[in-house]
Protein backbone atom coordinates (compact mmCIF):
# COMPACT_ATOMS: atom_id res chain seq x y z
CA UNK A 1 0.00 0.00 0.00
CA UNK A 2 3.04 2.37 0.35
CA UNK A 3 3.79 2.13 -3.23
CA UNK A 4 0.38 3.49 -4.01
CA UNK A 5 -1.00 6.97 -4.48
CA UNK A 6 -2.60 6.96 -0.77
CA UNK A 7 -1.38 6.49 2.21
CA UNK A 8 -4.50 4.93 3.72
CA UNK A 9 -3.23 4.46 7.26
CA UNK A 10 -2.79 8.49 7.42
CA UNK A 11 -5.87 8.36 5.79
CA UNK A 12 -7.72 6.13 8.26
CA UNK A 13 -6.06 8.27 11.35
CA UNK A 14 -7.68 11.56 9.82
CA UNK A 15 -11.32 9.60 10.22
CA UNK A 16 -10.42 8.02 13.65
CA UNK A 17 -10.92 4.92 12.22
CA UNK A 18 -14.01 5.59 10.86
CA UNK A 19 -14.05 3.61 7.57
CA UNK A 20 -17.50 4.58 6.27
CA UNK A 21 -16.84 8.00 6.79
CA UNK A 22 -13.71 7.89 4.93
CA UNK A 23 -15.37 5.86 2.11
CA UNK A 24 -17.79 8.43 1.71
CA UNK A 25 -14.73 11.56 2.08
CA UNK A 26 -13.03 9.39 -0.37
CA UNK A 27 -16.03 9.30 -2.49
CA UNK A 28 -17.03 12.89 -2.51
CA UNK A 29 -12.43 13.89 -3.54
CA UNK A 30 -12.71 11.58 -6.42
CA UNK A 31 -16.08 12.70 -7.47
CA UNK A 32 -14.63 16.35 -7.40
CA UNK A 33 -11.59 16.30 -8.32
CA UNK A 34 -12.34 16.71 -12.50
CA UNK A 35 -13.91 19.91 -11.64
CA UNK A 36 -11.28 21.42 -9.11
CA UNK A 37 -8.54 20.17 -11.68
CA UNK A 38 -10.75 22.02 -14.69
CA UNK A 39 -10.93 24.92 -12.46
CA UNK A 40 -6.65 24.78 -11.69
CA UNK A 41 -6.01 24.70 -15.05
CA UNK A 42 -7.86 27.50 -16.09
CA UNK A 43 -6.26 29.88 -13.61
CA UNK A 44 -2.86 28.46 -14.58
CA UNK A 45 -3.88 28.91 -18.06
CA UNK A 46 -5.04 32.66 -17.34
CA UNK A 47 -1.81 33.09 -14.87
CA UNK A 48 -3.72 34.50 -12.03
CA UNK A 49 -1.88 33.69 -8.83
CA UNK A 50 -4.30 34.84 -6.38
CA UNK A 51 -6.41 32.18 -7.96
CA UNK A 52 -4.17 29.04 -7.87
CA UNK A 53 -3.32 29.99 -4.71
CA UNK A 54 -6.42 29.40 -3.07
CA UNK A 55 -7.39 26.75 -5.48
CA UNK A 56 -4.31 24.87 -4.77
CA UNK A 57 -4.38 25.24 -1.31
CA UNK A 58 -7.97 23.70 -0.83
CA UNK A 59 -6.69 21.04 -3.09
CA UNK A 60 -4.22 20.57 -0.41
CA UNK A 61 -6.09 20.30 2.36
CA UNK A 62 -8.61 17.59 1.29
CA UNK A 63 -6.13 15.80 -0.50
CA UNK A 64 -4.19 15.13 3.40
CA UNK A 65 -7.57 14.30 4.88
CA UNK A 66 -7.90 10.95 2.65
CA UNK A 67 -4.03 10.44 2.43
CA UNK A 68 -3.53 11.48 -1.23
CA UNK A 69 0.01 12.99 0.19
CA UNK A 70 1.83 13.32 -3.35
CA UNK A 71 -1.22 15.80 -4.29
CA UNK A 72 -1.33 17.84 -0.93
CA UNK A 73 2.74 18.12 -1.64
CA UNK A 74 2.35 19.37 -5.42
CA UNK A 75 -0.76 21.27 -4.16
CA UNK A 76 1.51 23.22 -1.61
CA UNK A 77 4.38 23.52 -4.02
CA UNK A 78 1.60 25.30 -6.82
CA UNK A 79 0.14 26.97 -3.73
CA UNK A 80 4.15 28.49 -3.02
CA UNK A 81 4.59 28.91 -6.75
CA UNK A 82 1.88 31.42 -7.10
CA UNK A 83 2.61 32.83 -3.59
CA UNK A 84 5.63 33.93 -4.75
CA UNK A 85 4.58 34.62 -8.42
CA UNK A 86 6.82 32.58 -9.65
CA UNK A 87 4.09 30.75 -12.70
CA UNK A 88 7.09 30.02 -15.05
CA UNK A 89 7.10 26.37 -13.52
CA UNK A 90 3.47 25.97 -12.43
CA UNK A 91 2.69 24.42 -15.96
CA UNK A 92 4.91 21.78 -15.11
CA UNK A 93 3.87 21.45 -11.66
CA UNK A 94 0.56 21.09 -12.17
CA UNK A 95 1.19 18.31 -14.70
CA UNK A 96 2.68 16.40 -12.23
CA UNK A 97 -0.43 17.17 -10.07
CA UNK A 98 -3.35 16.48 -12.97
CA UNK A 99 -1.39 12.84 -13.42
CA UNK A 100 -0.96 12.02 -9.76
CA UNK A 101 -4.48 13.33 -9.10
CA UNK A 102 -5.85 10.82 -11.52
CA UNK A 103 -3.62 7.85 -10.04
CA UNK A 104 -5.47 8.93 -6.97
CA UNK A 105 -9.19 8.77 -8.33
CA UNK A 106 -8.63 5.48 -9.69
CA UNK A 107 -7.50 4.39 -6.46
CA UNK A 108 -10.58 5.15 -4.84
CA UNK A 109 -12.98 4.59 -7.71
CA UNK A 110 -11.57 1.16 -7.81
CA UNK A 111 -13.31 0.27 -4.52
CA UNK A 112 -10.92 -3.00 -3.49
CA UNK A 113 -8.90 -0.54 -0.87
CA UNK A 114 -12.25 0.11 1.16
CA UNK A 115 -12.15 -3.72 2.06
CA UNK A 116 -9.83 -3.91 5.14
CA UNK A 117 -7.33 -6.69 5.30
CA UNK A 118 -7.80 -9.62 7.37
CA UNK A 119 -8.07 -8.91 11.36
CA UNK A 120 -7.61 -4.78 10.54
CA UNK A 121 -9.49 -3.19 12.89
CA UNK A 122 -11.79 -0.35 11.11
CA UNK B 1 -24.11 22.92 22.21
CA UNK B 2 -24.48 24.52 18.72
CA UNK B 3 -21.10 24.38 16.60
CA UNK B 4 -21.07 26.14 13.54
CA UNK B 5 -18.23 24.79 10.71
CA UNK B 6 -18.07 26.61 7.75
CA UNK B 7 -15.06 25.59 4.92
CA UNK B 8 -15.71 25.66 1.10
CA UNK B 9 -14.34 21.92 0.95
CA UNK B 10 -16.60 19.34 1.24
CA UNK B 11 -14.21 16.83 2.61
CA UNK B 12 -13.31 18.80 5.17
CA UNK B 13 -16.84 19.87 6.13
CA UNK B 14 -18.13 16.15 6.20
CA UNK B 15 -15.19 15.39 8.15
CA UNK B 16 -15.70 17.96 10.37
CA UNK B 17 -19.69 17.68 10.81
CA UNK B 18 -19.37 13.75 11.36
CA UNK B 19 -17.00 13.98 13.74
CA UNK B 20 -18.56 16.85 16.32
CA UNK B 21 -22.00 15.44 15.75
CA UNK B 22 -20.44 11.32 16.95
CA UNK B 23 -18.77 13.83 19.86
CA UNK B 24 -22.63 14.94 20.91
CA UNK B 25 -22.62 18.61 19.44
CA UNK B 26 -25.58 19.86 17.31
CA UNK B 27 -24.30 20.99 14.01
CA UNK B 28 -25.02 23.52 11.58
CA UNK B 29 -22.89 23.69 8.84
CA UNK B 30 -22.20 26.35 5.98
CA UNK B 31 -20.27 26.16 2.84
CA UNK B 32 -18.79 29.79 2.44
CA UNK B 33 -18.06 32.92 4.74
CA UNK B 34 -22.00 34.89 3.68
CA UNK B 35 -24.02 31.97 4.29
CA UNK B 36 -21.38 31.69 7.66
CA UNK B 37 -21.53 36.07 8.41
CA UNK B 38 -25.70 35.21 8.25
CA UNK B 39 -25.90 32.46 10.80
CA UNK B 40 -23.70 34.31 13.32
CA UNK B 41 -26.28 37.57 13.03
CA UNK B 42 -28.69 35.98 14.18
CA UNK B 43 -29.71 36.34 17.53
CA UNK B 44 -29.93 31.82 17.95
CA UNK B 45 -26.11 32.01 16.37
CA UNK B 46 -24.24 28.87 17.38
CA UNK B 47 -21.38 29.74 20.21
CA UNK B 48 -19.26 28.15 18.88
CA UNK B 49 -17.53 28.09 15.22
CA UNK B 50 -15.33 26.17 13.42
CA UNK B 51 -13.97 28.62 10.28
CA UNK B 52 -11.95 27.74 7.36
CA UNK B 53 -9.75 30.91 6.00
CA UNK B 54 -8.68 30.75 2.72
CA UNK B 55 -12.54 30.86 0.90
CA UNK B 56 -13.62 32.86 -2.14
CA UNK B 57 -15.90 35.75 -1.65
CA UNK B 58 -16.30 36.58 2.12
CA UNK B 59 -13.05 34.75 3.23
CA UNK B 60 -13.04 33.62 7.54
CA UNK B 61 -10.69 36.20 9.03
CA UNK B 62 -13.22 38.92 7.32
CA UNK B 63 -16.16 36.62 8.91
CA UNK B 64 -13.98 36.91 12.54
CA UNK B 65 -13.49 40.50 12.20
CA UNK B 66 -17.03 41.25 11.43
CA UNK B 67 -18.27 38.80 14.59
CA UNK B 68 -15.94 40.74 16.76
CA UNK B 69 -17.59 44.27 15.69
CA UNK B 70 -20.89 42.86 16.14
CA UNK B 71 -20.50 43.59 19.73
CA UNK B 72 -22.49 41.04 21.31
CA UNK B 73 -22.81 40.61 24.74
CA UNK B 74 -22.17 36.75 24.85
CA UNK B 75 -19.33 36.47 22.29
CA UNK B 76 -19.23 33.29 20.16
CA UNK B 77 -16.17 31.38 20.54
CA UNK B 78 -14.12 31.31 17.26
CA UNK B 79 -11.40 28.47 16.01
CA UNK B 80 -9.75 28.95 12.78
CA UNK B 81 -9.08 25.20 11.01
CA UNK B 82 -6.88 25.93 7.89
CA UNK B 83 -4.12 25.08 6.27
CA UNK B 84 -2.54 28.26 6.61
CA UNK B 85 0.37 27.16 8.27
CA UNK B 86 3.08 30.01 8.43
CA UNK B 87 3.75 32.05 12.15
CA UNK B 88 2.52 35.21 10.23
CA UNK B 89 -0.55 33.27 8.92
CA UNK B 90 -1.13 32.35 13.10
CA UNK B 91 -0.70 36.03 14.26
CA UNK B 92 -3.26 37.21 11.64
CA UNK B 93 -5.47 35.17 12.35
CA UNK B 94 -5.57 35.31 15.88
CA UNK B 95 -5.15 38.87 15.95
CA UNK B 96 -8.03 39.03 14.26
CA UNK B 97 -10.45 37.93 16.92
CA UNK B 98 -10.13 34.62 16.87
CA UNK B 99 -9.87 32.51 20.17
CA UNK B 100 -7.44 29.48 18.61
CA UNK B 101 -6.14 28.27 15.48
CA UNK B 102 -5.99 24.82 14.12
CA UNK B 103 -3.46 23.91 11.14
CA UNK B 104 -5.23 21.42 8.36
CA UNK B 105 -4.42 18.47 8.41
CA UNK B 106 -5.44 18.37 11.75
CA UNK B 107 -5.83 15.30 14.27
CA UNK B 108 -9.40 14.44 15.32
CA UNK B 109 -8.12 13.92 18.92
CA UNK B 110 -6.59 17.93 19.33
CA UNK B 111 -9.91 19.24 17.35
CA UNK B 112 -11.86 17.41 20.15
CA UNK B 113 -9.70 18.25 22.75
CA UNK B 114 -9.09 22.10 21.93
CA UNK B 115 -13.24 22.52 21.30
CA UNK B 116 -13.37 21.48 24.59
CA UNK B 117 -11.43 24.02 25.48
CA UNK B 118 -13.45 26.40 23.84
CA UNK B 119 -16.88 25.11 25.87
CA UNK B 120 -15.19 25.50 29.07
CA UNK B 121 -14.52 29.46 28.05
CA UNK B 122 -17.92 29.37 27.23
CA UNK B 123 -19.14 27.98 29.85
CA UNK B 124 -17.30 30.55 31.97
CA UNK B 125 -18.72 33.71 30.53
CA UNK B 126 -21.61 32.33 30.98
CA UNK B 127 -21.06 32.13 34.75
CA UNK B 128 -19.37 35.12 34.82
CA UNK B 129 -22.26 36.84 33.03
CA UNK B 130 -25.02 35.42 35.46
CA UNK B 131 -22.97 36.67 38.47
CA UNK B 132 -22.69 40.13 37.08
CA UNK B 133 -26.44 40.25 36.62
CA UNK B 134 -27.32 38.81 40.45
CA UNK B 135 -24.98 41.97 41.69
CA UNK B 136 -26.49 44.33 39.37
CA UNK B 137 -29.94 43.12 40.72
CA UNK B 138 -28.66 43.10 43.99
CA UNK B 139 -27.21 46.76 43.89
CA UNK B 140 -30.11 48.28 42.74
CA UNK B 141 -32.03 46.85 45.78
CA UNK B 142 -29.79 48.52 48.05
CA UNK B 143 -30.95 51.67 48.86
CA UNK B 144 -27.44 53.67 49.11
CA UNK B 145 -26.72 56.55 51.36
CA UNK B 146 -25.37 59.07 49.66
CA UNK B 147 -25.12 62.70 48.20
CA UNK B 148 -25.88 65.27 50.65
CA UNK B 149 -28.36 65.26 52.92
CA UNK B 150 -30.28 68.50 54.65
CA UNK B 151 -30.42 68.58 58.16
CA UNK B 152 -32.27 70.69 60.49
CA UNK B 153 -29.14 72.51 62.73
CA UNK B 154 -31.99 72.51 65.75
CA UNK B 155 -33.78 69.03 66.10
CA UNK B 156 -31.17 67.29 63.68
CA UNK B 157 -34.17 66.04 61.71
CA UNK B 158 -33.31 65.99 58.00
CA UNK B 159 -35.23 66.25 54.61
CA UNK B 160 -35.85 63.12 53.19
CA UNK B 161 -36.25 62.40 49.38
CA UNK B 162 -40.04 63.97 48.88
CA UNK B 163 -39.70 66.76 50.90
CA UNK B 164 -40.45 65.39 54.48
CA UNK B 165 -38.50 66.47 57.93
CA UNK B 166 -37.70 62.68 59.41
CA UNK B 167 -36.04 61.88 62.38
CA UNK B 168 -32.26 60.90 61.65
CA UNK B 169 -32.99 57.25 62.82
CA UNK B 170 -35.84 57.14 60.50
CA UNK B 171 -34.39 57.71 57.10
CA UNK B 172 -31.49 55.91 57.47
CA UNK B 173 -33.17 52.65 58.83
CA UNK B 174 -35.53 53.66 55.35
CA UNK B 175 -32.41 53.92 53.20
CA UNK B 176 -30.00 51.11 53.95
CA UNK B 177 -30.22 47.56 56.00
CA UNK B 178 -28.97 49.59 59.64
CA UNK B 179 -31.60 49.14 62.27
CA UNK B 180 -31.42 51.28 65.79
CA UNK B 181 -31.24 49.85 69.27
CA UNK B 182 -32.11 52.88 71.70
CA UNK B 183 -29.80 53.88 74.95
CA UNK B 184 -28.82 56.85 76.35
CA UNK B 185 -25.14 58.59 76.10
CA UNK B 186 -23.20 59.82 79.47
CA UNK B 187 -23.46 63.24 78.09
CA UNK B 188 -27.47 63.18 77.72
CA UNK B 189 -27.77 61.42 80.96
CA UNK B 190 -25.88 63.98 83.04
CA UNK B 191 -27.79 66.52 80.59
CA UNK B 192 -31.66 65.40 80.99
CA UNK B 193 -31.94 62.01 82.35
CA UNK B 194 -30.48 63.06 85.94
CA UNK B 195 -32.46 66.53 86.15
CA UNK B 196 -35.50 64.88 85.67
CA UNK B 197 -34.95 62.02 87.89
CA UNK B 198 -34.07 64.98 90.22
CA UNK B 199 -37.11 66.55 89.52
CA UNK B 200 -39.21 63.41 90.48
CA UNK B 201 -37.56 62.70 93.05
CA UNK B 202 -38.62 66.10 94.65
CA UNK B 203 -42.34 65.68 93.56
CA UNK B 204 -42.07 62.47 95.44
CA UNK B 205 -40.87 64.14 98.62
CA UNK B 206 -43.01 67.25 98.26
CA UNK B 207 -46.16 65.89 96.37
CA UNK B 208 -47.89 69.75 94.95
Amino acid sequence: MADGPVDLVAARGRVGGNRALLEELAGIFAAEAPARLAELRAAVAARDPRVIERLAHTLKGSAGIVGALEVQRLGLALEELARGRRLESADATLARLESELDRVVAFFTDGAWAAPPDGAGG
Amino acid sequence: MKVLIVDDERVVRRLLETSLTSWGYEVLSAPGGEEAWKILQRDDAPSLAILDWTMPGLDGLEVCRRVRALGKPMKPYLIFVTARARTQDIVVGLGSGADDYIVKPFQREELRARVQVGVRMLELQAMLAERVRQLEEALARVKQLQGLLPICSYCKKVRDDRNYWQQVETYIEGHSDAQFTHGICPECREKYVDPELARIREIQRDPP
